[in-house]
């Protein structure tokens, strides 16, 4: 196994890599502050270069092919005591598929935006922030260590930050990004200290040191610095209990919400934790919280996205669940499945998104799914591409969905360690989350059948004047279509075994390759899928059919109530945590700050103020009140000598 | 027990620098009030490239005090001109000379007796790096007081509409603190008299008093209560919120650009080489207002309605990390504290302009008078933007290096402590975010009279972008500062070390065997 490569070319194109979105970022920011001629180039300007990044990686790929990874530093960032850190770069396997799945689909996000931001006057500056986003997003999967990581880990919240409140004339979508940024804020909190933690028991962060750091390390402290940089991977990903920043983060343009809020930017914590599995492989408890977080929330978000309206909201919250469905994977620390998902996830993902802002350009802008209808006559190539995602989301046989879905169910079914000693409601907690995930499977098929009946089938519902939309477009959501459909039947196995390198081939078990399972893991991986096919056939054929969902609903309206309120999660966090807080702090700042502390200072000195002004009223200027004190004094004076020299005050 | 090795040089670069702000002020006097500001900014450019060349010309590999001068001054008395520069002071004195300037050059807001205002301003600056300077305890002393005087004046003439009240509970406060320690220097040089026969005021001589342990923990807390109403460390903040407030914008940025610094420095130099044990004794006492400091100033910020005000108690928060930083007495904190009073400086003191731009065209601080202005002043706010991020310690910006390294070294020192510290980087967001969301976002306000917002000038673009400059530089490439400090961060320890030591061996040897 080769660590080190000597050629110079690769090298110096891993620091290029990321260098090329942030050059077309300078750019596009200068045009902003320029005339129009350039405003209209800025669109294929930002395209170039983000494309160029495409390109980059892939001859990194090739060149690479060979060596397992391949470094670049930049030089010395920081090195004060146990501190040390390089700004460096590592491309290996799995560095490789994020930064393709993040140029490639980022390029033909970008191409989509220059369609859909069309007429838009601030798009330099939208397109500045884009590809300032691929920049951050670059640097986080290409870093060689947790700080350069958080370089990107933090800058990808930036960019977020700035697109979610990008039509920032709106208080709200300002609102929305300061929410994201602030959530965001809390999971970096527990990065940073699972950063410390490691730190101090390692005394490296650096990505090629830390496996063989650890070993010495006391298993409570892996548990507790795993458990840390999971509580960032919570923020990013937008998982239970911090997920409640992604929806309303829809407020950005939709190719924000494709490229950050679908694609790339969420999957930061399940590439983290696929980064770090060395230490996750070493701290079982932590694991096993993963894998309980990850199907809860996949569970928790499939249902309240059963009876959203807004298009954008749906595909929000299914976000969330097939995030969920990631952690599921890395938490029975099957991490080549989790990222598997990520991809297929970001080609099926990217196209519903780019699909609903085809529509919502169609339809003039408009969100809701009831005054959508009958769509597909009207906009049949948008309708074509969505059903497919739609299918591959589901996870209909043979489509990409499908496979990175089933592989992720079985591993939860036959996961190693913990999950299988723990007991919940009498079963294993890894039979428990695996019908947990069956289950979510099914509500996912029937609540992005109910976007598609909703959205493209029926009678038209709205008044605006639909049209499809241009070429520049639809052409990406075709490429997504396709590959959405595809991907998974033609790499399926080559992505193993691509991705297999980078892992140890003892605890990866499902990468050994379908030919060297055993016939009971054979069963049982039939049953899996078996069962998630079943459910999601139904789950698609009842909705599709006999629209049983609302039925259903509406005989339970207290459910339904709690749905549509979204489980009252965001007025719970207002109540228990936001608004007590924020009157914590203004009566700290009323009455401690400016009664209590202030007050004692202003006090203080008006005492003072009002004894000076006791003892000047003395200098009254008569002379025999000047004798009279006089004599008082010289009278006490003399005493208290009297006093001292017959031994003591007591005496007096 | 660390010694003050002195090394001096041919030029004397460092009395230069005191005097030449001190004449640039007399000449002012001469001059006519259309062109002082021009002669006043000249003479701060000077002083600047000046304390450049003495950034460059430093030698980071060798340890003590460089470019020192020694000269008697009141032998009877044992009190002598004793001056000198480490890798403590250097950042803080390229900082006084960088905002002085920076904050002349964006004065334009001042019409009233400018001559004054300049004059001023430069007295201050000789203050400042005095203080930064002395080696002498009285001479120390001596600056430490010189520049309340004109900070007096500044608050006083040029402040806001309690600019009186503000500026006399400044010199209230500090001259409270700062006559106590007096009392403990005369103590010291009068006990250095004592033990060895002769008076000294000396810092390095003042190191090998021996003192109990009663005189040391009284002498440290006269210190340490000059030091700490300076920082402010919570609970003695009270002054800062009004002196910030009321004072000029130049005023501002020099009080919690430097003069904050001057409460910390003051901690680093003298406290920890002259009272050790005392030092040890209170470490947790001083993480843990550090740490209520970061907490409590961030809420405050939080609910302010005057913006001003906001930065002024963000100052509060951002010191929080610095004497966190001191308090967990290792190489990483003591490394983090030194650079983020720098990193302090550059971005709450571009805070302030920022804050001072707008109320030169808009006349008023509160919040709830401004929306929208991204529409009306994108060059500003973008500037803005990137100065909000620095201080909410984004990486790549010079906030982060500083919060990394202060919250590493808090959290070897106690991770408890830590933890409630990395709070304060989740409220830093909300607060710093929540103002510029308020004033830069949402709907564009009507303007009620006809005439437009102005962006910023080039004048004041000039100036951001100098700030900007130490912003991405620190950020990108933090190691020319951290370097330059690190011989007298180790030499601090260094003391505390050996004395924790002595003090371990003496435990040893009390230990029944």
């Amino acid at each position: 196994m080769t660590t080190q490569s000597s050629i110079d070319l690769p090298l110096s194109l891993v620091a290029v890599l990321p260098l090329a979105p942030l050059i077309g970022s300078f750019f596009s920011y200068l045009s902003s502050l320029n005339t129009r001629p350039c405003s209209r180039l800025s669109g294929y300007v930002a395209s170039f270069w983000s494309s160029l990044a495409f390109v980059i990686a892939l001859l990194l790929l090739v060149a690479t092919s060979d060596v397992v990874s391949l470094h670049a530093s930049l030089g010395q960032w920081i090195a004060v005591g146990d501190i040390n850190v390089d700004m460096g770069f590592r491309f290996d396997r799995l560095a490789a598929v994020m930064s393709l799945v993040i140029t490639g689909v980022g390029t033909l996000i970008h191409f989509y935006a220059i369609g859909y931001m069309e007429g838009d006057e601030d798009k330099p500056r939208f397109f500045a922030y884009l590809n300032l986003f691929l920049f951050a997003m670059l640097v986080l999967v290409l870093a060689d260590n947790l700080v350069t990581m958080f370089v990107g880990w933090e800058g990808v919240g930036l960019c977020s930050y700035l697109l979610i409140g990008f039509w920032y004339k709106h208080m709200p979508n300002a609102v929305a990004g300061q929410k994201a940024f602030v959530v965001n804020r809390i999971g970096d909190a527990g990065f940073l200290l699972g950063m410390f933690t490691l730190l101090f028991a390692a005394h490296t962060l650096s990505f090629a040191e830390l496996p063989t750091s650890l070993h010495n390390v006391s298993p409570y402290v892996l548990e507790a610095a795993a458990a840390l940089l999971f509580v960032g991977a919570i923020g990013k990903s937008a998982q239970f209990p911090l997920y409640v920043w992604l929806p309303d983060a829809m407020a950005g343009p939709t190719p924000v919400s494709a490229l950050i809020h679908a694609a790339t930017m969420v999957t930061a914590g399940v590439y983290m934790i696929a980064r770090m599995h060395f230490l996750y492989d070493l701290a079982p408890h932590t694991l096993a919280v993963v894998l309980g977080v990850g199907t809860f929330t996949a569970f928790f978000a499939a249902t309240i996205a059963l009876v959203q309206t807004d298009i954008k909201k749906v595909l929000a919250y299914s976000t969330v669940s097939q995030l969920g469905f990631m952690f599921m994977a890395l938490g029975s620390g099957a991490y080549s499945n989790g990222i598997f998902h990520v991809v297929t996830h970001a080609f099926f993902k990217a196209c519903l998104f780019m699909c609903a802002g085809s529509v919502i350009i169609g339809c003039h802008h408009e969100q809701d799914m009831r005054h959508f209808g009958g769509l597909w006559k009207k906009m049949p190539v948008t309708f074509a591409c969505y059903a497919v995602a739609v299918l591959a989301i589901a996870g209909v046989p043979m489509s990409s969905g499908a496979l990175s879905k089933d592989e992720i169910l079985f591993s939860v079914l036959s996961a190693p360690g913990l999950s299988q000693e723990i007991f919940i409601f009498g079963f294993t907690m890894a039979n428990f989350c695996w019908a947990i995930g069956v289950l979510t499977a099914g509500l996912t098929a029937i609540y992005m059948t109910r976007s598609l009946v909703l959205t493209f089938f029926g009678n038209y519902r709205g008044h605006a004047e639909v049209h499809e939309s241009r070429a520049i477009v639809t052409i990406p959501l075709v490429i997504l279509a396709l590959l959405s459909a595809f991907f998974g039947l033609f790499f399926h196995r080559q992505f193993f075994g691509f991705v297999f390198s980078w892992t140890r081939p003892d605890l990866f078990r499902m990468l050994q390759g379908l030919e060297e399972r055993e016939l009971a893991e054979w069963a049982e991986e039939i049953v899996s899928v078996l069962a998630v096919t079943c459910l999601i056939v139904t789950g698609i054929a009842l909705t599709f059919w006999s629209r049983s969902l609302s039925a259903i609903l509406a005989n339970l309206p207290t459910f339904r109530r709690a749905l549509e309120n979204k489980w009252w999660v965001d007025e719970i966090y207002g109540v228990l945590i936001l608004r007590p807080l924020k009157t914590f702090a203004l009566v700290l700042f009323l009455f401690v700050d400016r009664i209590i502390i202030d007050g004692t200072a202003n006090g203080a000195a008006a005492l003072l103020r009002a004894g000076a002004l006791g003892v000047g009223k003395l200098h009254t200027g008569r002379l025999h009140d000047y004798l009279a004190w006089m004599l008082i004094c010289a009278v006490v004076l003399a005493l208290c000598f009297l006093a001292l020299q017959s031994g003591g005050y007591g005496h007096v | 027990m660390g010694t003050f090795s002195l090394t001096s040089y041919t030029f004397p670069v460092l009395s230069i620098l005191i005097l030449l702000p001190i004449l640039g002020a007399a000449i002012l006097t001469l001059t006519d009030s259309k062109t002082a500001r021009t002669f006043a900014v000249i003479a701060a450019l000077t002083e600047f490239l000046l304390s450049l060349v003495l950034a460059v010309n430093f030698n980071p590999a060798q340890s003590g005090m460089q470019f020192a001068e020694l000269h008697r001054w009141i032998p009877s008395l044992g009190i002598t001109y004793i001056i000198g520069i480490d890798g403590l002071s250097l950042g803080l004195v390229v900082l006084t000379t960088l905002l002085i300037f920076l904050a002349l050059a964006a004065s334009t807001g001042i019409t009233k007796r400018i001559r004054a205002f300049c004059a001023l301003m430069l007295l201050l600056e000789s203050g400042v790096i005095g203080a930064f300077v002395s080696l002498d305890l009285v001479l120390f002393y001596l600056f430490w007081e010189l520049m309340l005087v004109p900070m007096y004046f500044l608050i006083g003439v040029w402040g806001g509409e309690r600019r009186i009240y503000a500026a006399l509970k400044f010199v209230l406060f500090t001259a409270f603190g700062s006559l106590l320690m007096l009392v403990a220097i005369v103590y010291l040089g009068t006990k250095h008299g004592v033990d060895f026969s002769s008076s000294s005021f000396f810092l390095g001589d003042l190191q090998h008093l021996q003192l109990s342990r009663t005189e040391e923990l009284y002498l440290f807390a006269a210190f340490a209560l000059a030091f700490a109403i300076k920082v402010p460390v919570f609970p003695l903040h009270t002054w800062l919120p009004d002196a910030h407030t009321e004072a000029p914008t130049g005023g501002s940025v020099i009080l919690a650009g430097v003069l904050l610094k001057l409460g910390l420095y003051g901690l680093i130099r003298f406290c920890i080489p002259l009272f050790p044990r005392a030092v040890i004794e209170t470490q947790f006492l001083f993480a843990l207002l550090g740490v209520v400091g970061i907490v409590y100033g961030a809420l405050m910020a939080w609910v302010q309605t005057d913006m001003k005000r906001l930065v002024a108690y963000s100052s509060v928060s951002h010191l929080g990390f610095c004497v966190l930083g001191y308090a967990s007495l290792n190489f990483e904190g003591l490394q983090g504290c030194v650079l983020q009073m720098f990193n302090h400086g550059i971005s709450t003191g571009a805070l302030f302009l920022l804050v001072g731009v707008l109320y030169d065209r808009k006349h008023t601080r509160e919040i709830r008078d401004y929306s929208g202005l991204a529409v009306q002043i994108p060059i500003f706010c973008a500037v803005y933007l990137a100065f909000t991020l620095s201080s909410i310690a984004l990486p790549l910006t010079n906030g982060f290096i500083g919060e990394f390294l202060v919250l590493y070294g808090g959290f070897k020192y106690n991770v408890a402590l830590a933890a409630v510290a990395v709070s304060g980087v989740i409220l830093g967001a909300v607060y710093m975010l929540s103002l510029y969301r308020r004033i830069c976002f949402g709907p564009t306000m009507q303007e009620r009279d006809s005439h437009a917002l102005p962006d910023l000038t080039m004048r004041e673009g000039l100036v951001f972008a100098t700030m900007l400059l130490f912003v991405a530089f620190i950020g990108l490439h933090p190691m020319p500062f951290l370097t330059r400090q690190e011989s007298a961060s180790r030499s601090t320890l260094a003391t505390i070390s050996s004395h924790a030591a002595a003090t371990y061996s003496q435990l040893e040897g009390e230990l029944p065997r």
